[in-house]
């Protein structure tokens, strides 16, 4: 059983057919080829994958060079770039602590070590243990 | 390509030669040095030190009397005993990123002989000539490893 609504709606539909018509258009080759002729004319967007493409290329060198250049920074803060004698021993101060003794020191030769020249100790005898 | 970035990552972390890391410890050992007729063979340890120590000392044979090692970190303070005559007192009053700045302090039994503050980068020794002993001379040999 149809309700009241689709009754008055299938009558409308039938009424619309009877009454309302498309206009029809005398030039519709000449309308078609005008409407063509201003879609050619309106200028070509960009095309937005191209576009982010190359935006994410630019970033990610951008990026590549922020992160070398910290990694530079850093690297030249925490590690690098020392001389030769970061990397050697050297002696700050040094003293006898008996009056028979005196202490000079001189960087090892060669070597990144260094010496602690110690005279005037007293002679062991061989058959004193020293071990 | 994961070999190459796995290489990429530990290249940044691994530290350089010569940069100290955790666990670094002192190593402390007497040398006596001889002059024979034939060179001795040099002791195991004492391999990398040998030319070195031929060189400054002016010896050719090396024997190892005795040797130590401790721990080494900031504050530390620690006894270094290679022999019960000789031995080191050695505290660390400042670590930098290649070397530790130490007080050293060389006993013979209860007598202190000398005491140094020295800056000790890794695997650059600090050598003190000692008394002569018998025939030959003692070397004492500290260095960071």
């Amino acid at each position: 059983m149809k309700s009241f609504d689709e009754t008055e709606w299938a009558r409308t539909k039938s009424a619309l057919r009877e009454h309302l018509s498309s206009p029809r258009l005398h030039d519709g080759d000449l309308v078609n080829s005008r409407v063509v002729e201003e879609i050619n004319q309106q200028p070509q967007r960009a095309r937005p994958e191209t576009v982010s493409l190359r935006w994410l290329a630019w970033s990610g060198a951008c990026s590549l060079l922020v992160a070398a250049g910290l990694t530079a920074l850093v690297l030249s803060e925490h590690v690098g770039w020392r001389s030769d004698t970061d990397f050697s021993s050297q002696v700050i101060s040094a003293r006898a602590e008996l009056p028979n003794l005196s202490v000079s020191e001189f960087q090892a030769p060669d070597q990144r070590g260094v010496v602690l020249w110690v005279e005037g100790a007293n002679y062991i005898p061989a058959e004193v243990s020293v071990k | 390509m994961r070999h190459r970035l796995a290489a990429a990552v530990l290249l940044f972390t691994v530290a350089p030669p010569g940069v100290h890391a955790a666990g670094d410890r002192i190593w402390g050992a007497l040398v006596l040095a001889t002059i024979e007729n034939s060179a001795t063979p040099v002791p195991e340890s004492l391999k990398e030190l040998a030319p070195a120590i031929k060189k400054i000392f002016g010896y050719n044979s090396l024997y190892l009397l005795g040797e130590k090692k401790r721990d080494l970190f900031l504050g530390s303070e620690r006894w270094l005993v290679p022999t019960k005559e000789f031995f080191f007192k050695v505290r660390c009053l400042s670590q930098e990123l290649t070397s530790y700045l130490l007080r050293i302090e060389l006993y013979r039994e209860k007598n202190l002989l000398v005491t140094t503050e020295a800056k000790l980068a890794k695997d650059a020794p600090l050598y003190i000539r000692g008394p002569q002993w018998g025939r030959g001379l003692l070397i004492f040999v500290l260095e960071v490893r």
